[in-house]
């Protein structure tokens, strides 16, 4: 009995010590920014009105684009790395951590480096252009960025390491047997791949859409490098709020709706990939 | 006509040699088992067969057609794998149908067609189940029932009963063979079980250390062995090493020991082993006159498991073991000293 409560009450304070950096950490700034957002400006008192202001300017667009920015960088970069997951899970051990290393050091580099390097490839005298020009699929030189395909490909290429990242455990614990199965059955290597592979593979799919949906929705470096303003995130606009309007109480009140929708979006996404995977 | 033909495959692992020049050729309609221990090359020899794995040199045809570079999707072949490998996204119907569905069958054909294959199999009236709920028993014949709904030529069987219970596998074994012969399809079965091969099959293929060691009905592989190796891992026996004196005679320990026959590869004047199964050693009580082919031992242990009774003997150093039926038993005890009689006509002589 005595024990019993023992193991209970250091449960409670082992449970106690995250518990407090957690609250510390993130409830009480959360907290802050929310307090900070009911504010206004020109001591117009406490209220909603940074939040009336967002739902009748540009920014409900922004947040709009914001969305469907996420989704298709999440879309196209999960639909670029499942088969390349796939094939990687296949190749000997030693071409796997090899592969591994490489897309960790990716993560490794800076989000800013990233973008310059991508704004001199896809500019009009170097790289990628120049490509274009030899092989005839552009005529004359001409910059590819700032536009919001440059912003879309730096996206992805951020985005890569981390779909392999969470994709790669389940991968390597696919039986292959099963694909085998499907080949005798007279599936070719594609097919099997499609009606096999991707409907077993639903749940990590559903969680890398969801981290790479997420991590995206907070883009703030290559929207503002690669983008024209009309391609920059609600994430640029908090910054561009808080650090050249000097309107912090917008700025929170953006931040709070960018946490809602990154919330509401896992819980949609949580529903629904568990129901498609059952 | 020959329902498989393989001529000549080799194939390695890197350094490792997996399988040298294999030679086989099986009738259509046969039920053939690969047997032989784990890392014998018997998987990949039926990899190579599918389609899955390639060989590095020789030749696979199928019903006369030469499919050794034909991807495995295009073989029209049946398979069951040792894990069984269902989708477990699908249900129990959807597994079967997968290929039929794949061939453009129409939803409704396919349905049909599910329903005769799961009535083959026994287990009628399942189709909307999901595999994950389905016994080890029910998965294998949901296995079976998915790998011949596409009418294969070639029927092949990794392991299959692996996972079953000891009873359950006895039943199955028998199912299988009876399934087989019904329908008629050339079948090829991977085992390291030899009561699985000798239940099975039409011919044994006994495969070890990268070659085969010899190929026979599952009676031809059990009484007339070739060579050690096969005696020794298809049911157990009692060597004697001796010399072949003639094609009838070994002389062990200075001792003529007339023998039923010898394998043909070896010549007068070898170096050869006796075998005598444990079902053909006579016990002898040790007072009655010394009969021919007899040597004398001591009896070191009795298991009397109302069927049979099995004697462990020492014949100098080396363990002997007869199988007797009860009533054929001597009344000898444990620590006597006794006749062991190698009867000749069950005396086989073969390479060391």
């Amino acid at each position: 009995m005595a024990s019993a409560i023992r193991a209970h009450v250091s449960a409670v304070v082992l449970l106690a010590v995250p518990t407090m950096v957690v609250v510390l950490l993130s409830v009480v700034p959360i907290f802050f920014v929310f307090s900070d957002s009911l504010g206004g400006t020109a001591n117009e008192g406490v209220g909603l009105a940074n939040y009336e202001r967002f739902t009748t300017s540009i920014f409900a667009k922004q947040t709009w684009f914001s969305i469907t920015l996420a989704a298709l960088v999440s879309i196209v970069s999960v639909g670029l790395v499942a088969p390349f997951t796939y094939l990687l899970t296949g190749l000997p051990k030693t071409w796997q951590s090899l592969w591994l290393i490489y897309l960790l050091a990716q993560i490794s580099l800076s989000e800013v480096l990233i973008a310059f390097a991508w704004q001199i490839l896809l500019s009009n005298t170097t790289g990628i252009t120049q490509v274009f020009i030899w092989s005839g699929l552009m005529t004359s030189t001409s910059s590819l960025t700032p536009s919001f395909g440059a912003v879309v490909v730096a996206l992805t290429y951020l985005s890569v390491p981390f779909a392999v990242l969470v994709l790669y455990p389940s991968f390597s614990r696919l039986d292959r047997r099963v694909v085998e199965a499907a080949r005798t059955l007279g599936a070719s290597s594609v097919r099997a791949f499609m009606t096999i592979v991707l409907p077993m593979m639903t749940k990590p799919i559903m969680t890398a859409l969801m981290t790479l949906f997420i991590l995206n929705l907070g883009a703030i470096i290559v929207p503002q490098i690669l983008g024209r303003p009309r391609h920059w995130t609600l994430a640029v606009h908090i910054t561009d709020q808080a650090l050249f309007q000097f309107n912090t109480a917008f700025a929170s009140a953006l931040a709070i709706i960018l946490l809602i929708l990154s919330a509401a979006m896992l819980v949609f996404l949580r529903r629904y990939g568990q129901t498609a995977s059952r | 006509m020959s329902g498989l033909r393989i001529s000549a495959v080799s194939k390695s692992f890197g350094q490792f040699a997996a399988l040298r020049d294999i030679d086989l050729d099986f009738d259509s309609g046969e039920l053939v088992t690969f047997l032989g221990p784990s890392g014998c090359g018997k998987t990949t020899l039926l990899r190579i067969v599918s389609g899955l794995e390639t060989a590095d040199t020789g030749q696979i045809v199928l019903k006369g057609e030469d499919v050794t570079y034909r991807p495995t999707h295009l073989r029209n072949i049946g398979m069951v794998f040792q894990s069984l490998a269902m989708f477990p996204h699908l249900t129990v119907a959807e597994n079967i149908a997968y290929g039929l569905r794949l061939r453009g069958m129409s939803r409704e054909k396919s349905k049909k067609r599910v329903g005769d294959l799961l009535e083959l199999v026994q287990l009628p009236g399942i189709e909307n189940n999901s595999v994950s709920t389905l016994s080890g028993g029910q998965k294998q014949r949901v296995a079976i029932a998915r790998a011949l709904a596409l009418e294969p030529d070639l029927f092949l069987l990794d392991e299959p009963m692996s996972a079953l219970d000891a009873n359950l596998r006895d039943d199955m074994q028998i199912e299988l063979r009876k399934l087989q012969q019904s329908l008629g399809v050339t079948t090829i079965v991977v085992t390291h079980d030899q009561t699985e091969a000798m239940t099975l099959s039409d011919t044994i293929v006994v495969l070890g250390n990268t070659c085969v060691q010899q190929v026979g009905s599952p009676i031809e592989i059990y009484k007339m062995p070739k060579n050690r190796f096969v005696a020794e891992f298809v049911g157990a026996g009692n060597f004697l090493l001796g010399v072949l004196a003639d094609r009838s005679t070994v002389t062990v320990g200075g001792e003529s020991f007339r023998i039923g026959s010898a394998a043909p590869d070896v010549s007068v004047g070898a170096s050869v082993t006796v075998l005598c199964r444990p079902e053909e050693l006579v016990v002898v009580q040790g007072d009655e006159t010394v009969l021919p082919n007899s040597l004398p031992a001591k009896v070191t242990f009795i298991r009397d498991i109302g069927h049979t009774v099995e004697i462990l003997l020492d014949l100098k150093g080396q363990e002997l073991l007869s199988i007797m039926a009860p009533r054929d038993c001597p009344d000898v005890r444990v620590g006597q000293d006794v006749n062991v009689r190698f009867p000749p006509e069950h005396c086989r002589a073969m390479l060391a």
